[in-house]
């Protein structure tokens, strides 16, 4: 287990945590290859379904991160987010994915260290969780 | 306050009065047709049928202890658009609370309809009933109510009536128009009708019973059943989630399914007229499935079978109404309804929602506040 | 109007004027007459087409004591001005009898004060008095003296007035807040007695008009910081501690001291010249406790204030610049730098860790004393001087996030508006339709600001006279064969794209409001509704992807 490299799936808004992990990458700031960034519009635009689908093909977590509530680029996309994070939140865990496994968080445009420190960090976390059963069964 | 009236039951049968209260209900004028389950005629087989003669209602039986389906479905296709004109709808509590959930996903309106509830003591599963039943109809139907409603039992044989209803904490149709009472009721000399809403009331008038008191027994005798039922319930929550708390165990769980998809087809809160499992979304490309077997050197087929499940939960958990026509339409026997209504438990709470409750409270995911639920991203908003 | 100028002329003569120039028909045509019997007054014409003000000069410059009163139009006064200004004439001995330019008349001149239809001041000056000495100084007949925003609170503005001398409009406005009559303090009608265009309205009040629009320019600006918090340098301590606004405002021809560099007396009025200046820069900026950003501006209008005192002041006056690094990055600046060098500026490379007014040495002695070092000598220095001038930082808008909020614009760390890509759509946002000028989008100097600007401007134009937007590609589409009517993503739209289609039953996306959030995808459970080039078969086939290269070489 000691050399457990998680795979963690990021799904992040164009406008803002996408634009943060830009800005982290032109201010040269490193953060862990363990994190896949899939750029989506919104996070409004996150059917449940991805999430599902991410942790069934393998990925020990998942990450759905946009703009901070009030600067969504499209109003309110966050906010329909959260609600369909929650729904995710209440059933996941319950089938023995950790809660700690799925995140939202609200990354803006300019917080590209804060995108640098946060990947860090959840990759860190993710190390200490060990990896997704997914990953040791024949699920599909 | 709720008007109550009574229909007297003679020879100790309350099925012919319940025949004479839904013909009385057609003749006043009022209605252009009732939907009301009838034992079929060529077989013993009861389905919803929709009745414009008052003549045509021998075989009416809202009482037998089977529904092959949630009718609420098919209340939607009646009313999804204008009739001109009012039609009444008999059903059972999950079938009211089914429909409601498709009112506010607009697949049916409640404008042009007068439901009508009937109190339910449960139903055997499809395969189980005609073994309890045969060729036997009414009789078949007393025989029923009379253990069923003393608090007796409900087993026959090998078997019982179905998880769903066992487990069922609304065995009381509340938020019908006009509710059938049979607890605590007396159903050999009368059965309570009382009218909940307005357009129940004004239906009722029409009718022309006479008033009655709820029976002191009622309350009882409703209380006890919900306490066993929920204690059923909290038990199969409980055994549900031991037996699903990882994802191998799911695994297990879900083991025969073999994505026939007929526990969506049968759910009345399945309200996509395509499943997106059968959309292109998921004609995979055959090189795919190759690429899929070669991650771990072995692929089950079909594929996407906890997928769906998992997809289904988000999808509809928070209208389940627990009725239990996925697990009476699987054809491997997963206890489809086990799974959703404990999840479905847990969702519903999160958002202090409650499937069926009332057409005014609004889906979860078709709204939103602004600060809401601070811990979904770690206590900030 | 006739009767007063009258009056005032005949009192202007009994006052004991030497005269009063008006217009007066001679042998058939106007020109101008200076009356000095109170009689011939009634023979005074108001014509106004006809400039006074050579007549004036000419008059005033042949014999500077003479005291006369003259019938004046805006535009007169403001030639006036001009001429007092350039050191041509001292308006001392006038006295100016106003003529307000009705509106017709203005828009008959084709008045450079150009009049609007919503209000029907003319620009004629009159109500805030035409005095060269300071507009404000004088016999304005609003009563109430308040703080100069536009002069950076170095002098004082009425409660009525034209908030500064190129304002566009040209248009008096009252100050609600200050102004007597609207406070409901007194029923005062100073300004609405003396504008003969009836151009002040009584009741008016603050409204809000919505005005529909296209293409919207953000250009917002900037806030310049406020020193007061760094203590050391002793801004708001000592009174002749300025910030480069402030300074602005003094070395102003329209400023309080109508452009004459001064520091305060002890009584707080600004009457000496400062002997020596000191200019701090980067006061707020290249600094991790304020701003970390270089606010680009500051080095080049440093080295026009070094040249404007040494030409206004005298050559001789030492000026000390102290500085981290020169930075004269634009056309003709270096040159520039070299110029200051040669008039004899003296540079010193360092930071200064103080301002204090305690002296050591007698030289020091009243003075304010510069502590700081020179770090390319290596040497510490005290240097005392009479005026020291702060180049405070720009920085963002303290309402820029909300400002932001409203157009849909974020912000960079620095606060600054976030163009959405810094080198190839630096006007850009992320709003269609919504583009960034000038100091709003980063620190930028005029010749910056006015190209940023006009880009903009180019650039919303060319959206507005096209008159039709191109929508992105990437909008939601609805399958009709798979919607199922549920209609919830009509719920869940923020623009209103979505419409139930009653015939068919299913719901259909306005591609022309659509903009792609896909709200609606992320809900529809049949996948009716899906976002193109982000449709779920896609995100499929990438999370697949994805995951099988992982396993195929590991993370
Ligand atoms: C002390 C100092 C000296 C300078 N000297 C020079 C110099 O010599 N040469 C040079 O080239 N540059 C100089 N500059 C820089 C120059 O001031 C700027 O480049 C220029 O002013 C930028 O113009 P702007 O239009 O972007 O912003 P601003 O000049 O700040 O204009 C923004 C305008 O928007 C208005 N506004 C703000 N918010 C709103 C709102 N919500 N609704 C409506 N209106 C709003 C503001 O009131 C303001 O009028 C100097 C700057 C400073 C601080
Ligand atoms: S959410 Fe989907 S099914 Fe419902 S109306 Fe919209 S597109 Fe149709
Ligand atoms: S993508 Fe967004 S804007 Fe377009 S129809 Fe869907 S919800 Fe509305
Ligand atoms: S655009 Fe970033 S969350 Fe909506």
């Amino acid at each position: 287990m000691a050399d457990f490299e998680p795979t963690i799936i990021a799904f992040v808004c164009n406008w803002c945590t996408y634009t943060a992990a830009d800005l982290a990458g032109t201010s040269r700031l490193t953060y862990p290859r363990n994190v896949r960034l899939i750029r989506v519009m919104c996070t409004g635009m996150v059917d449940p379904q991805y999430v599902v689908k991410a942790f069934l093909a393998g990925a020990d977590a998942v990450l759905v991160s946009g703009c901070h509530p009030g600067d969504c680029h499209y109003i309110n996309g966050n906010f329909k987010a959260r609600r369909r994070i929650k729904l995710l939140k209440e059933i996941l865990p319950r089938f023995g994915f950790d809660e700690g496994r799925l995140r939202l968080t609200w990354i803006g445009a300019s917080e590209g260290v804060d995108f640098a420190h946060t990947m860090t960090q959840l990759v860190d976390e993710v190390r200490a969780l060990g990896p997704n059963d997914v990953r040791s069964q024949m699920v599909l | 306050m709720a008007k109550i009236a009574k229909i007297e039951v003679t020879d100790s049968n309350p099925l012919t009065s319940l025949k004479g209260f839904f013909k009385s209900l057609l003749e006043t004028g009022e209605l252009k047709g009732l939907m009301v389950p009838q034992h079929l005629p060529m077989k013993n087989v009861v389905m919803p049928t929709l009745v414009t003669d008052p003549e045509k209602l021998e075989g009416a039986d809202p009482l037998a202890p089977v529904f092959p389906l949630n009718a609420a479905k098919l209340v939607g296709r009646l009313t999804r658009k204008p009739l001109h004109g009012s039609v009444a709808a008999v059903l059972r509590p999950c079938e009211i609370r089914a429909f409601i959930e498709l009112v506010k996903l607009k697949q049916g309106s409640m404008e042009e309809v007068v439901l009508v509830g009937v109190d339910c003591p449960g139903a055997y599963s499809n395969v189980n009933y005609p073994r309890f039943a045969g060729e036997n109809r009414d009789d078949a139907t007393l025989k029923f109510l009379g253990s069923a409603l003393d608090g007796g039992s409900t087993a026959f044989e090998d078997f019982d009536i179905s998880t769903a209803c066992m487990a069922c904490e609304h065995p009381v149709p509340r938020n019908a128009d006009l509710s059938i009472g049979l607890f605590g009721v007396d159903v050999n000399k009368e059965l309570i009708i009382t009218a909940n809403t307005d357009k129940g009331e004004d239906i009722l008038d029409k009718v022309g019973l006479s008033a009655a008191e709820e029976p002191g027994a009622r309350e009882g005798a409703i209380a006890a059943l919900v306490e066993k039922r929920t204690a059923y319930r909290d038990r199969m929550f409980e055994e549900t989630s031991e037996a699903t708390s990882d994802i191998e165990k799911l695994n297990n769980y879900l083991a025969s399914c073999v994505n026939c998809y007929n526990c969506r087809v049968a759910c009345p809160v399945c309200y996509c007229r395509e499943c997106v499992f059968l959309t292109d979304a998921f004609d995979h490309e055959p090189v795919q499935y190759l690429s899929w077997a070669k991650g771990k050197g072995m692929l089950k087929m079909p594929t996407d079978t906890v997928f769906f499940h998992l997809t289904r939960l988000v999808h509809m958990s928070t209208a389940c109404v627990g009725c239990g026509q996925c697990s009476n339409a699987c054809p491997n026997n997963v206890p489809v309804v086990e799974l959703f209504k404990t999840l479905a438990s847990y969702t519903q709470k999160a958002f202090a929602y409650e499937a069926g409750r009332s057409p005014e409270e609004e889906p979860p995911l078709s709204v939103f506040h602004e600060a809401e639920f601070p811990e979904v991203t770690g206590g900030k908003h | 109007m006739r009767e007063r100028v009258k009056s005032e002329a005949i009192s202007s003569l009994e006052e004991g004027f030497d005269g009063v120039l008006g217009l007066k028909r001679r042998w058939g045509q106007v020109g101008p007459y200076l009356f000095t019997d109170p009689t011939e007054l009634n023979e005074m014409e108001i014509e106004p087409k006809y400039c006074h003000a050579k007549a004036i000069r000419s008059l005033l410059e042949s014999d500077p004591g003479l005291r006369i009163a003259a019938a004046l139009r805006g535009c007169d006064v403001r030639a006036l001005r001009e001429l007092e200004r350039l050191g041509r004439i001292d308006l001392g001995g006038l006295r100016v009898i106003d003529i307000g330019c009705s509106h017709e008349q203005a828009r008959e001149c084709n008045c450079e004060k150009p009049t609007y239809e919503t209000l029907t001041c003319t620009g004629c000056w009159k109500c805030i008095d035409a005095c060269p000495a300071g507009a404000i100084e004088r016999i304005n007949v609003c009563p109430i003296l308040v703080p100069s925003e536009w002069n950076e609170k170095l002098s004082k503005r009425k409660a009525i007035y034209i908030p500064f001398p190129q304002a566009v409009p040209q248009k008096a406005t009252r100050d609600s807040d200050h102004c007597l009559r609207t406070r409901g303090v007194l029923e005062c009608k100073g300004c609405e007695n003396a504008c003969d265009a009836g151009a002040i309205l009584p009741e008016d009040e603050a409204r809000i008009d919505e005005i529909e629009v296209g293409t919207i320019i953000v250009a917002t600006g900037y806030d310049a910081m406020d020193p007061t918090p760094l203590k050391q340098f002793g801004y708001r301590e000592y009174p002749n501690v300025f910030t480069a606004l402030e300074f602005e405002r003094l070395s102003n021809a329209t400023g309080p001291t109508r452009g004459k560099i001064l520091i305060r007396d002890e009584a707080g009025g600004f009457t000496k010249r400062p002997e020596s200046v000191a200019i701090l820069h980067c006061i707020g900026s290249r600094d991790v406790h304020y701003n970390e950003h270089c606010s680009r501006v500051c080095c080049m209008y440093a080295l026009k204030y070094t040249h404007l005192i040494k030409e206004k002041v005298g050559h001789d006056t030492p000026v000390y610049d102290f500085y981290i690094d020169m930075r004269c990055f634009g056309k003709g600046y270096e040159e520039f730098y070299r110029r200051c060098q040669e008039e004899g500026a003296i540079f010193i490379r360092g930071k200064p860790a103080e301002v204090t007014d305690q002296a050591i040495k007698p030289e020091e002695e009243g003075k304010l004393i510069v502590i700081g070092e020179d770090t390319l000598l290596g040497r510490r220095l005290r240097v005392p001087v009479d005026m020291v001038i702060l180049c405070t930082a720009i920085e963002a808008r303290a309402d820029s996030t909300d400002v932001g909020r409203l157009f849909g614009v974020s912000q960079s760390p620095d606060g600054f508006f976030l163009e959405e890509h810094p080198k190839l759509a630096p006007l850009k946002t992320a709003t269609d339709g919504v583009f960034l000028a000038g100091t709003c989008q980063g620190p930028k100097d005029i010749p910056d600001t006015v190209s940023h600007a006009s880009g903009a401007a180019a650039q919303a134009l060319a959206l507005a006279t096209r008159g039709y937007v191109e929508v992105s590609s990437a909008i939601s589409w609805i399958d009709p064969d798979i919607c199922a009517g549920c209609q919830t993503c009509i719920g869940l739209c923020a623009y209103s794209a979505i419409e139930f289609d009653h015939l068919r039953g299913v719901s259909v996306v306005n591609e022309a409001m659509c903009k792609g959030c896909g709200s609606c995808s992320g809900f529809c459970p049949s996948g009716a509704a899906q976002v193109k080039h982000f449709k779920k078969k896609q995100i499929f086939a990438e999370l697949d992807g994805i995951i099988a290269a992982i396993q195929a070489v590991g993370v």
